[in-house]
């Protein structure tokens, strides 16, 4: 919920923590409102499934021999990432959230993030397709205020920077080097 | 589709114009903007001035610190006029008024420096 | 479930951002002032190129361009645009540790490295700049 203005998980926000007051609560922003404190969240549900964040592997190739390993190092690649909770305050606090229907948003690309880093995905490509667009990261400004409300310490902006980067390297080279396969 | 290639190779322009914007446009504003005319420093000889622009590296440098300058601002203006003033139902004017306006600005800068000096 | 029934529900209360959405919140106003500081840059630019077209076009062109810019007007005006063109250095260097994740020898570089690396190239460009305009 917005807790004073700030968006905050009012699970873990402590009333002692405003005396004297007044404190002021008030729904999530950024979402419709159904009723009193209650937001729906369809948007963000819908938005989630378009990046395919799950693991996605060759399907033509054989299947491994026991588990997909992975060192820690390779798991340090993306841990930030995944300790996303879905909380939404990201949300909340994204600007182009508000302002643009269609713009994925920070938990989804961040999400995103953590499959597209995983050492045992390959569905890189695949997910370049939907965030590559202006719904993607290029509609973001990079304000910063999502990685300033994530209570997981995620750092969403960062990666959508990121993500711009690799996205625009991947174009740079297609376009100077178009019949390299990718 | 087009779009979806150009919009990533916009950016990396509007990054790589961020960075050059960053690290040369402060001295020189600094030096001709404020420092010079106020006194504080005596004005560089013209003949010394035009001897250091007609290097070739500073000819490049100063090229490209121009062009990509102009572009950073082009791509952030663009969306700044998009969210901050919520002109997006104008965007295909906003979009010649911004790059339209860097990519003249980039010529002009582009005679200046070349052949002009 | 039927998603986009629930999307259009007419009860709900949505609304609408307003168009200064970014005055009433200290970060996001410090954000548009990032943002409108490439006009600035734009400007630096333009300043420079009737710098550089004064320099090429002799002594009574230049010594035109210096007048101009002592002008009080275009004084004030480049005080301003110097502090918006540093504010913008400043972001920028703050915010690329953000974007970019560096390796050396498998440990991630820290934040305050890349961030320090940036300000001695801005430091070592700048001295070099000025070294080489002042003579």
């Amino acid at each position: 919920m917005t807790v004073n203005g700030e968006p905050r998980l009012t699970c873990a926000t402590f009333l002692t923590d405003y005396r004297p007051g007044p404190i002021r609560i008030e729904p999530l922003r950024n979402f419709p409102v159904i009723r009193d404190l209650v937001v729906e969240i369809g948007d963000f549900m819908r938005k989630l499934p378009e990046v395919k964040p799950w693991l996605i592997r060759d399907e033509d190739a054989a299947a491994p021999d026991g588990e997909l390993l992975q060192t820690p190092a390779e798991m340090d690649d993306y841990k930030q990432y995944s300790m996303c909770i879905n909380c939404m305050l990201c949300y909340s606090a994204c600007p182009i959230v508000g302002l643009e229907e269609g713009f994925l948003g920070p938990a989804v690309i961040a999400l995103a993030q953590r499959y597209n880093l995983d050492s045992r995905d390959q569905g890189a490509d695949e997910r370049m397709e939907v965030l590559s667009t202006a719904e993607g990261v290029w509609g973001c400004t990079f304000v910063g205020e999502c990685t300033t409300a994530c209570p997981k310490g995620v750092d969403p902006a960062g990666a959508i920077q990121r993500y711009k980067l690799t996205a625009a390297t991947e174009s740079l080279r297609s376009f100077l080097l178009p019949w390299r396969s990718a | 589709m087009a779009k979806r290639r150009v919009e990533p190779l916009l950016w990396l322009l509007f990054s790589s114009g961020g960075l050059a914007a960053a690290l040369l446009l402060p001295v020189l504003l600094l030096l001709f903007g404020l420092v010079i005319p106020a006194g504080w420093v005596s004005a560089p000889g013209q003949a010394h001035l035009l001897s250091v622009a007609r290097f070739p590296l500073t000819r490049i440098v100063l090229l490209g610190l121009f062009v990509l300058a102009l572009f950073h601002w082009a791509h952030r203006f663009r969306y700044t006029l998009y969210d901050g003033l919520q002109l997006k139902h104008l965007s295909t004017l906003i979009i010649v008024g911004c790059y339209g306006g860097a990519l003249a600005g980039s010529v002009i800068a582009g005679y200046l420096l070349l052949p002009g000096l | 479930m039927s998603a986009n029934y629930t999307e259009f529900h007419p009860r709900w209360y949505r609304p609408r951002m307003p168009v200064f959405w970014w005055v009433g919140r200290r970060s996001y106003l410090v954000f548009v002032l990032r943002e409108l500081s490439s006009v600035f840059v734009a400007w630096s630019v333009v300043f420079l190129l009737l710098l550089v077209h004064a320099v090429s076009q002799g002594g009574a062109a230049y010594q035109r361009f210096l007048n101009l810019s002592s002008n009080p007007w275009m004084l004030a005006l480049n005080v301003v645009a110097l502090a918006f063109v540093v504010f913008h250095a400043i972001t920028w260097f703050n915010l690329a540790p953000q974007a970019m994740v560096v390796r050396l020898r498998g440990k991630r570089v820290p934040r305050s490295v890349i961030a320090s690396a940036h300000y001695a190239g801005w430091a070592l460009l700048s001295a070099l700049t000025a070294w080489l305009i002042l003579g």
